[in-house]
């Protein structure tokens, strides 16, 4: 089969019906910038959420009745439950000369005594993707005898985990519309091309063309289309990328294999759009 | 070379051909002829296999109607040429690549088709229309430039439905000129007509059809 050919008659398609290529090639860009908008999106949160989980530790104050001994024994109740990875003792000294380091001496220097309660540091054996399981073992905690009070300062980490399963939620849901909208967008334009050429299509047939030859320019028209939609999408997230750089410095970057996937991905959408036409009205 | 044993035909509506027997041998010039809706452009179909018989078979060279594949079709149709009454040429390319798309089809190289296509012009008396379009050709030149196309690459036989259907007399009969030049020089055509009268002016076999079947 003949490149020259096949070229020839994909530029004859896209003259035939160039109205509807370009708005399918629009529509795919469109979808596509969404998608990796998106995945832009959810790769930041995931990367903030891991820095927050780096920090996943809970502050145990416990009573200050209590001994040394009893201080030790309660430690090793806590560092057994399930979820737990280490326990490190906080004395009420120790506590004070870092509240003095964060708030300034004269501040402490008006208390009449020390109100610091000695405390656990309590860094958990899990990841933050379980807000559940973290207020568990909070409260698992909190039973022990000599126990106070448990405090955590997960509340941005559990409203990013919202965010977070909202992005993926939403991507995936995007994925099904682009597939969709892409594959509708594409098919219809092939169908506008097979039916302005049906008389050279079955002249095409009678003298001997195989449906190979027939079909080649109208996949590689529909994979052409995915393509140059692909690349506007990549063009336009390559700016909003930089945009969002400028704004907010420290964010995560599209990593340029994910111009590849993009390319891939509008190609095959294209590819299979051709290929639906093809089914259903060659 | 081309042989149609005992080929029924029918469509939904019942019509359709049945019992055709006949072969055309390598060479031979052979008129089909009989009214409108006797069945001869079902006949073609039959050789062009466009229609698988009901009952029978055809024989097309190497290719049996019991046994092609549909992938085979194709294939089956480079050793033939077919010309219509309609003329079906692609009007979006000039004669040239018109003639030059049976040969682009096969995947002959561009040299190759080059020689062939304006032999083929020079058969139909047409070398000096090449660049013209289709629309600024006459009924007759069309038909010219269809038969190029069909004879282009050296076929087993020519069918041709109707081929002066659409014609006057006069262009008619210029047409029958080119056609039997064409079978002078050794291809075999089956040309398919309700002129009677036309066709037996010309040397050739008749073969006449009437509601589907052959009339002895
Ligand atoms: N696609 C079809 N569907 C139903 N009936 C058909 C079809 N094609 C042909 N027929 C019927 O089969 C019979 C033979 O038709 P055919 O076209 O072979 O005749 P023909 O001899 O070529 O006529 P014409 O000279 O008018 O071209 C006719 O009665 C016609 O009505
Ligand atoms: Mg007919």
């Amino acid at each position: 089969m003949n490149l020259r050919h096949v070229l020839k008659e994909t530029a004859d398609g896209f003259r035939r019906a160039w109205g509807s290529c370009l708005l399918s090639i629009l529509t795919i860009a469109f979808f596509l910038s969404l998608l990796g908008f998106i995945a832009l999106v959810s790769a930041n949160i995931d990367h903030f959420k891991q820095t927050l989980n780096d920090r996943l530790q809970l502050q145990v104050f416990i009573s200050g009745t209590l001994d040394d001994q009893q201080i030790a024994a309660l430690s090793q109740r806590i560092s057994r439950i399930s979820g737990v990875a280490k326990v490190s003792f906080v004395s009420r000294e120790l506590a004070a000369e870092e509240f003095q380091k964060e708030f300034g001496r004269e501040l402490f220097a008006a208390l009449e005594e020390n109100p610091l309660p000695s405390s656990f540091v309590v860094r958990l054996g899990i990841t933050g993707e379980d807000e559940g399981r973290i207020k568990q073992i909070a409260a698992r905690i909190e039973e022990e005898a000599g126990v106070d009070e448990v405090v955590y300062h997960f509340q941005t980490l559990f409203t990013l985990q919202r965010y977070a399963r909202l992005a993926a939620t939403t991507s995936w849901i995007l994925l099904l519309f682009v597939t969709l909208g892409s594959l509708f967008v594409v098919s219809n334009n092939i169908r506008l091309v097979i039916s302005a050429r049906k008389q050279i299509i079955s002249t095409m047939r009678l003298v001997g063309a195989t449906p190979g030859f027939i079909r080649s320019p109208l996949i590689l028209e529909g994979a052409l289309q995915g393509a140059a939609g692909a690349l506007l999408a990549g063009l336009a997230l390559y700016f909003v990328d930089r945009l969002l750089a400028q704004l907010l410095p420290g964010l995560l970057h599209l990593p340029p294999e994910s111009l590849i996937v993009l390319l891939l991905l509008g190609c095959f959408l294209g590819f299979l759009g051709s290929l639906l036409a093809i089914k259903r009205y060659l | 070379m081309v042989e149609l044993q005992s080929v029924r035909v029918t469509y939904a509506n019942g019509e359709g051909i049945d019992q055709i027997t006949f072969s055309v041998a390598p060479g031979e010039m052979v008129f089909l002829v009989g009214p409108s809706g006797a069945g001869k452009s079902t006949v073609l179909k039959t050789i062009y296999m466009d229609k698988q018989p009901a009952e029978g078979h055809v024989v097309v060279g190497d290719y049996n109607s019991l046994f092609i594949r549909k992938s085979e079709v194709p294939f089956l149709r480079r050793k033939l040429g077919i010309v219509f009454q309609d003329f079906r040429l692609f009007a979006d390319r000039d004669v040239f690549d018109n003639v030059a798309f049976t040969l682009e089809v096969i995947g002959a190289r561009q040299k190759e088709i080059k020689r062939r296509v304006l032999r083929a012009l020079a058969d139909v008396g047409l070398s000096h229309k090449a660049r013209k379009m289709p629309d600024e050709l006459s009924g007759g030149e069309q038909q010219r430039v269809a038969i190029a196309r069909a004879i282009v690459n050296e076929p087993l036989l020519l069918l041709a439905d109707e081929p002066t259907g659409n014609l006057d007399p006069e262009t008619a009969a210029g047409i029958m000129d080119v056609l039997l030049r064409i079978n002078t020089r050794g291809t075999s055509i089956l040309m398919a007509t309700h002129n009677y009268d036309m066709v037996q002016r010309y040397r050739g076999r008749i073969i006449k059809i009437n509601n589907g079947r052959l009339v002895a």
